[in-house]
């Protein structure tokens, strides 16, 4: 039916690693290639110092970042039970990103303290958890969907009243500009910053693959099965707070990666919530990678930013993915 | 298994009742499912029977009691009940399309050690249980596929895969030709002849006449009768909690009641 996973899983990664070192090529600074080889291997020189310093952690950042986003998508998906499921639709990235800039706006951290990404995971924790807490068990799409808009759009609210009152006006634009998403200037200290948070969301998110699967039976099937539904929620809605939580805490708000991603793998491995997981989460990597790419090649005055290029392919796919799942939206029985 | 074991029923129920929004929907229901044998669960729409089924297997909380061989489903583990209880709900919804192969796999569930490998036992159990539904045919084919009736064999397939002991089937024949109902009610009675218990919520009273050891006949959430079928299903009684004129036909040495009319309201 479809080709081995092992061999999806091989190509998704020979994918990522090619895209990671033309990421590490690519810039203002024009590099050959075996310049940029050669500067991130002894780290000699201005070629080193750019591909160690600039580029290096920002393809890190986009790989982390990107597959967390993928992974994120996917376990949304698993739990809900719907391809259409994605954190930036239930305001997970808008609520973590107003819980950063609270941080910032108001001096209460620098921006490389642990206080901001612990600032986004809890946003984002109170949007999911609150969405799941509306949505209830038995998860009707219209009420999950709604729920997620308005949760979105408070969240968009309390960010515009935290720069409306930030006290210095600069900061403001600074956070501004922060919000639309980018990977610039970022550092090791990033990734530093972040991993920790990363590494527990991904553990506490493939924990709950098989009960992913089990959930294709609903959730009273899953439930007679052994699967213990409660628990499996709380993990899925901490695992993606930490995960994107902390991950918009150094982007900015990117989102839609979690929607793409898990679609454009489903036709090659299959419809198996569990099984789409690691998939899903390398081509997040790829496509967080690939657009940071995009983004430093397109010839402008100001770099276009990371969160609005994810946006301008994601909500275009999602429509059409509406398009195409109308009739299951409607409730008429496919 | 021990002497004692065999003697105690496969599963028992005492004073089971649940209450949903402050109405009474299962009261005081208390009864045991023998070893080697299939009963039947019949009452109106709305009798409790569905509810009944999801309290058994712990899917909405209940008071009373409900032991398998004698202990108390509340000490177990959910998989370690999910071992003992299989449950096929009502519906037959598959909310991802993966093959039919893979649903019957997703029975196994409560059998996988902590990393999901599948093993040889998994895998034998899994063509043992398509191969008694008689699934091969359309096995390797998306449920989304699938027409309602073979969808339903799948779930039965899902649920036999498990090989637990105990089997609660919520309208197993729902929905499918006389053919394949028949072919059902036959393999649930195997499926309790292998030692096990089965229990099916049923509508078609003449099915459950002819197959069950054993009916049990719910009214507003109590148990009305507990007895053999031609007992718990007399005309009397079709008339009294269905409100059905019934008449009582032979068929192969069973008294099989026959629905004539309904009676005024």
């Amino acid at each position: 039916m479809h080709p081995p996973r092992s061999h999806i899983n091989l190509g998704l990664s020979l994918l990522v690693g090619a895209l990671a070192v033309l990421s590490l090529t690519v810039g203002a600074a024009s590099l050959p290639l075996a310049a940029a080889w050669h500067g991130l291997i002894d780290g000699d020189g201005i070629a080193g110092l750019i591909v160690r310093e600039i580029r290096l952690p920002r393809t890190i950042l986009a790989l982390l970042i990107g597959g967390t986003f993928g992974l994120a998508g996917a376990a949304l998906q698993g739990l809900l039970r719907n391809p259409l499921a994605e954190p930036a639709l239930f305001g997970a990235p808008q609520a973590a990103a107003a819980g950063a800039s609270l941080m910032i706006a108001f001096g209460f951290a620098g921006v490389t303290s642990f206080a901001v990404p612990l600032a986004g995971i809890a946003g984002a924790l109170v949007s999911i958890g609150g969405l799941l807490a509306i949505a209830g068990r038995r998860t009707s799409l219209t009420v999950t969907l709604l729920a997620g808009l308005a949760l979105a759009s408070f969240a968009g609210a309390a960010t515009a009243l935290i720069l409306n009152l930030a006290p210095n006006p600069y900061i403001a634009l600074e956070i501004a500009f922060w919000l639309l998403g980018s990977l610039e200037d970022r550092s090791s200290e990033h990734v530093v910053l972040i991993l920790p948070f990363l590494l527990l969301s991904w553990m506490l998110l493939s924990l709950c693959a098989p009960a992913f699967r089990a959930l294709t039976l609903g959730e009273d099937g899953a439930a007679s099965l052994g699967v213990d539904i409660a628990r499996t929620r709380i993990l899925v809605v901490v695992g993606v707070a930490l995960g994107v939580g902390a991950s918009v805490a150094v982007t900015g708000a990117v989102g839609f990666v979690g929607l793409v991603a898990p679609h454009l793998v489903r036709r090659a491995v299959g419809s198996d919530p569990a099984r789409i997981m690691l998939p899903a989460a390398l081509a997040g990597a790829a496509l967080l990678t690939a657009s940071d790419i995009v983004v430093r090649l397109v010839p402008a005055a100001t770099e276009i930013k990371l969160g609005v290029v994810t946006a301008l392919i994601g909500v275009p796919f999602f429509l059409s993915m509406i398009l195409r799942e109308r009739k299951f939206l409607e409730g008429v029985p496919a | 298994m021990s002497d004692a074991s065999a003697k105690l029923p496969v599963l028992d129920a005492a004073s089971l009742s649940v209450t949903i929004g402050g109405r009474p929907i299962v009261s005081g229901v208390t009864f045991a499912l023998e070893r080697g044998s299939l009963t039947a669960l019949v009452g109106p729409n709305g009798a409790g029977k569905t509810t009944l089924l999801r309290a058994i297997v712990g899917l909405i909380a209940a008071q009373g009691e409900v032991r398998i061989e004698g202990r108390s489903i509340k000490a177990m583990s959910g998989r370690a009940r999910a071992r003992l209880l299989a449950y096929l709900p009502q519906g037959h919804a598959f909310n991802w399309p993966l093959a039919a192969a893979e649903i019957v796999a997703l029975g196994r569930h409560p059998h996988a050690d902590p990393f999901s490998r599948t093993t040889d036992a998994d895998r034998q159990a899994v063509s043992r249980a398509i191969a008694t539904t008689g699934i091969e045919a359309f096995a390797a084919r998306s449920v989304l596929t699938l027409s309602g009736g073979e969808r339903a064999r799948v779930a039965l397939a899902r649920a036999v895969a498990t090989e637990a002991p105990i089997l609660l089937a919520d309208e197993p024949t729902a929905s499918l030709d006389p053919r394949h109902q028949l072919m059902v009610m036959e393999q649930l009675r195997e499926t309790a002849r292998r030692g096990g218990a089965v229990l099916a919520v049923m509508h078609d009273l003449a099915l459950a006449a002819r197959f069950a050891d054993r009916v049990l006949v719910m009214a507003q959430g109590r148990l009305v009768a507990d007895a053999p079928p031609q007992e718990a299903l007399s005309a009397t009684r079709i008339g009294d909690v269905f409100g059905v004129d019934a008449i009582m036909v032979e068929v192969d040495g069973a008294q099989v009641p026959f629905m004539r009319a309904p009676r005024p309201a």
